[in-house]
């Protein structure tokens, strides 16, 4: 329906614009034939580069929809959430816009937010990746703007030069987290040459690390999943951080700094430069990072690959996948729809192909023709592993939602217990069963259950 | 330059004036030119040019007047009433009495912890400032060659916008390769982790501190530079040394803008943030949780709009507390050159 009415404005639309373009050259290329003049504003944060492709997305989508004028407005990372506060304060929300995920759902429950059902169906996780779906209350807040899972990216020539085998792409095969800890202490290297499985190692003077990890949330977490940890209980009412199975894969995460020394402090991570560069100058072997850092490496001259995570009892990684929202008071609900979905749609946004994005549509991961749109396209910039280690990895081992999405007043948990705990933990001045019990201590007066 | 010219204007204006005088001021400056010496009576029956100038005065009055009622009064009197309720932006504020206030005193282990660092950074940064820009300005009075080149070069980190000098900072302070740790090595000094611990944090935002004087400085130095020559040339024929010019001459006439200066500066640092923001967010293990940054992340972060602003009045009081504390005791130290002239 929504395609044929599409296609139906367009032919009416574009003969008008052909006829006024004609006829007139310099008046402004909107369609007399317009029942209404459609006007929306999205919002969205990002790099440059990003700024500069949804630009063009909005471009092409104001060309092809002559009746539709959306205005894109561009707020860095930094300043988003407050601008949108203060927007939807002063009652002057846009109508389709990013939002992290630590307002959204707040606001969604408030009823500030459209509810999709109407759109979307009552079940799309039968056509959507089941992790980009986020429900608030039983209302569809409707999907992410795209998907991106954990990988680890590496540098084939170092690993070449130490003699390992480079990560499994497929994560069936994905090595188990002692002989991650076993190739990362052969890639470690003193100045002297030695490497960190040597015995006269020097964990003073170490010039190439064998494993980056981000010290945030999608650093950590996938570890305690793959162990069997969880961030809280079912209903959502205690953190279970302090579980047996998170404080062993958390243990095991702070050793890779401190025991076995193939992983740089979170000082000097937060220090060095980011990942691809540190790779490039051979700082790093392999480096932990989100799909969303494939343009990044493709920008370096080096010959990189990327792999899955390694795991604990079973494959996980998490799917990361920012909110993206309708308000409510937008006043034409399907105009907004109709930008809501171009905006996450590979055909029309070139991030899919340029490998900052991954799609949310299951078509685009199970049928050939839909991979064909993006990641297997002549033009796509994706490494050959990318088949199993996005494709496979985020149809099969993303497990269930990640509790970002789904616990009541997260931003808090995260910034008053859990941050906190997880960077003295990081730090090297507590152990793992310290940190966590800490942590669940100081969260226990904040959970306020689930979604 | 306006927010420290401002004051300063004012701050003279109260040690000059005694109580009924203020309010004339507040008028307009020429008509309480012409009418002081007037009886109250007197005043009633202005003069058609009197009325006109009046009008005047009030219109261009009003502008700044307005301004402040719109941009400051409404929103200081909106933060009080929305600090009594408990509103997520999404859903309309409701009320809750005091509840944020008592949350805070009884309920918020961070709200104490927040206190204590801005505390304990306003309590070393204002004094290690102060004496560092009073030092700098006590340099920069003196004849050496190419004055103007030290005073542009001492001002010239104020003129960096903040963010960039947090930033540089940031690479100054990296344990890994910065600067500070270089120069420690230089030295054979262990290594520190600076911003990146806990315990360390706060020195070394302090240190950061001196780092920004210029303002400070050139205040100091304009003070200087009213200090009369004779009272100097008084301690050299009593055959003082220069111990004795700065003991009994300048730091007496310097007490005024050691005050202003003083204030400004507490202020200034009880409202810390940027630090906070660019460098540290807050970290490590909220060893730099500024009040002003925890204020920030309750209502931007957390969408807690009743309860940050519940915060702000709580450093709000602080701050009126600290300031009347400051003038209270400033009559036993404070010297106005001139008297009440």
């Amino acid at each position: 329906m929504r395609e044929l009415s599409n296609i139906w404005r367009r032919v009416v639309c574009a003969g008008g614009v052909a006829v006024a373009a004609g006829l007139a050259g310099a008046v402004p290329a909107k369609a007399q034939d317009c029942v209404e003049q459609v006007d929306l504003t999205f919002t969205f944060w990002g790099s440059a580069s990003e700024k500069n492709d949804i630009e063009n997305a909005i471009r092409t989508f104001n060309e092809s929809h002559p009746c539709i004028t959306v205005t894109g407005q561009h707020i860095p990372n930094t300043g988003y959430v407050e601008k949108i506060t203060s927007m939807l304060a002063s009652n002057t929300a846009p109508d389709v816009a990013y939002l992290s995920q630590d307002q959204a759902f707040g606001w969604a429950a408030e009823g500030r937010l459209l509810d999709l059902t109407p759109y979307l169906g009552d079940t799309p996780e039968d056509t959507y990746l089941k992790n980009s779906i986020y429900r608030v209350e039983g209302r569809l807040m409707g999907t992410g703007l795209a998907t991106g899972v954990m990988l680890i990216y590496y540098n084939k020539d170092v690993f070449d030069a130490a003699g390992v085998e480079y990560p499994p792409a497929n994560a069936a095969e994905a090595w188990t987290w002692d002989e991650f800890v076993e190739n990362a202490k052969l890639l470690t290297k003193d100045r002297n040459g030695n490497t960190a499985a040597d015995s006269d190692f020097d964990p003073n003077s170490i010039d190439t690390f064998g494993v980056a990890m981000p010290a945030g949330f999608s650093g950590w977490y996938p570890y305690v999943v793959s162990n069997g940890g969880r961030m809280a209980n079912e209903d959502g009412t205690e953190l279970t951080l302090n579980s047996p199975e998170a404080v062993e894969a958390l243990q095991a995460y702070q050793d890779l700094i401190y025991k076995h020394h193939v992983t740089p402090t979170p000082t000097q991570t937060g220090t060095l430069p980011a990942a691809d560069i540190l790779m490039q100058s051979r700082k790093v072997a392999m480096s932990m990072d989100g799909h969303w850092r494939i343009t990044d490496f493709n920008d370096t001259r080096m010959n990189w690959g990327i792999g899955v995570l390694p795991m604990f009892d079973e494959p996980y990684t998490p799917l990361i996948s920012t909110p993206k929202v309708i308000f409510a008071s937008t006043e034409h609900p399907d105009e907004a729809f109709e930008f809501y979905q171009y905006v996450s749609n590979p055909e029309q946004v070139g991030l899919f192909k340029s490998g900052l994005w991954a799609p949310l549509e299951l078509e685009y991961f199970e049928t050939e023709d839909g991979l064909a749109k993006w990641l297997t396209s002549e033009d796509a910039e994706y490494p050959p592993e990318a088949m199993d280690a996005i494709v496979n990895y985020s149809l099969n081992y993303t497990g269930e939602q990640l509790p970002t999405y789904q616990l009541r007043n997260i931003g808090q948990i995260m910034n008053d217990a859990v941050i906190p705990a997880i960077s003295k933990m990081l730090d090297g001045t507590v152990s793992a069963q310290e940190a966590m019990d800490e942590a669940v201590a100081n969260a226990a007066p904040l959970m306020q259950g689930r979604w | 330059m306006k927010r420290w010219q401002t004051p300063l204007h004012s701050c003279r204006a109260a040690g000059r004036a005694s109580g009924t005088r203020m309010t004339q001021i507040s008028t307009s400056t020429t008509l309480a030119e012409r009418s002081s010496g007037r009886s109250a009576a007197a005043k009633r029956k202005l003069s058609r040019r009197q009325r006109r100038e009046l009008y005047w005065g009030l219109g261009f009055v009003s502008l700044a007047v307005g301004g402040f009622i719109l941009l400051k009064v409404i929103p200081i009197v909106a933060s009080f009433v929305i600090s009594l309720t408990d509103w997520n932006v999404a859903r309309a504020p409701s009320f809750i009495g005091l509840n944020n206030y008592m949350r805070m005193l009884t309920a918020d282990p961070l709200f104490w912890k927040s206190l204590w660092v801005t505390a304990y950074y306003s309590l070393f940064s204002v004094p290690v400032s102060m004496a560092f820009a009073f030092a700098l300005a006590m340099l920069l009075n003196t004849r050496i060659p190419a004055l103007g080149m030290f005073r542009t070069l001492f001002y010239l980190p104020s003129i960096i916008p903040v963010i960039a000098s947090s930033i540089l900072w940031l690479w100054m302070f990296n344990p890994d390769f910065g600067l500070f740790n270089a120069g420690l090595d230089l030295l054979g000094l262990p290594r520190q982790r600076f911003i990146y611990e806990e315990g360390q944090v706060i020195p070394s935002l302090v240190f950061m501190s001196m780092w920004s004087v210029g303002p400070m400085m050139i205040i100091f130095l304009a003070g200087l530079q009213d200090v009369p020559n004779q009272l100097y040339e008084a301690v050299d024929i009593d055959g003082g040394n220069a111990w004795h010019k700065l003991r009994h001459v300048t730091i007496p006439m310097m007490t005024p803008t050691i005050l202003f200066n003083l204030l400004i500066s507490i202020v200034a640092a009880l409202q810390t943030f940027v630090q906070a923001f660019i460098m540290t967010e807050g970290g490590p293990n909220n060893g730099s949780l500024f009040i002003v940054f925890y204020i920030y992340r309750k209502a931007f972060q957390e969408q807690q709009m009743g309860y940050a602003s519940a915060l702000a009045w709580a450093l709000f009081l602080v701050i009126c507390a600290l300031s009347i504390l400051v003038f209270k005791t400033s009559n036993r130290w404070v010297f106005y050159h001139g008297g009440d002239d």
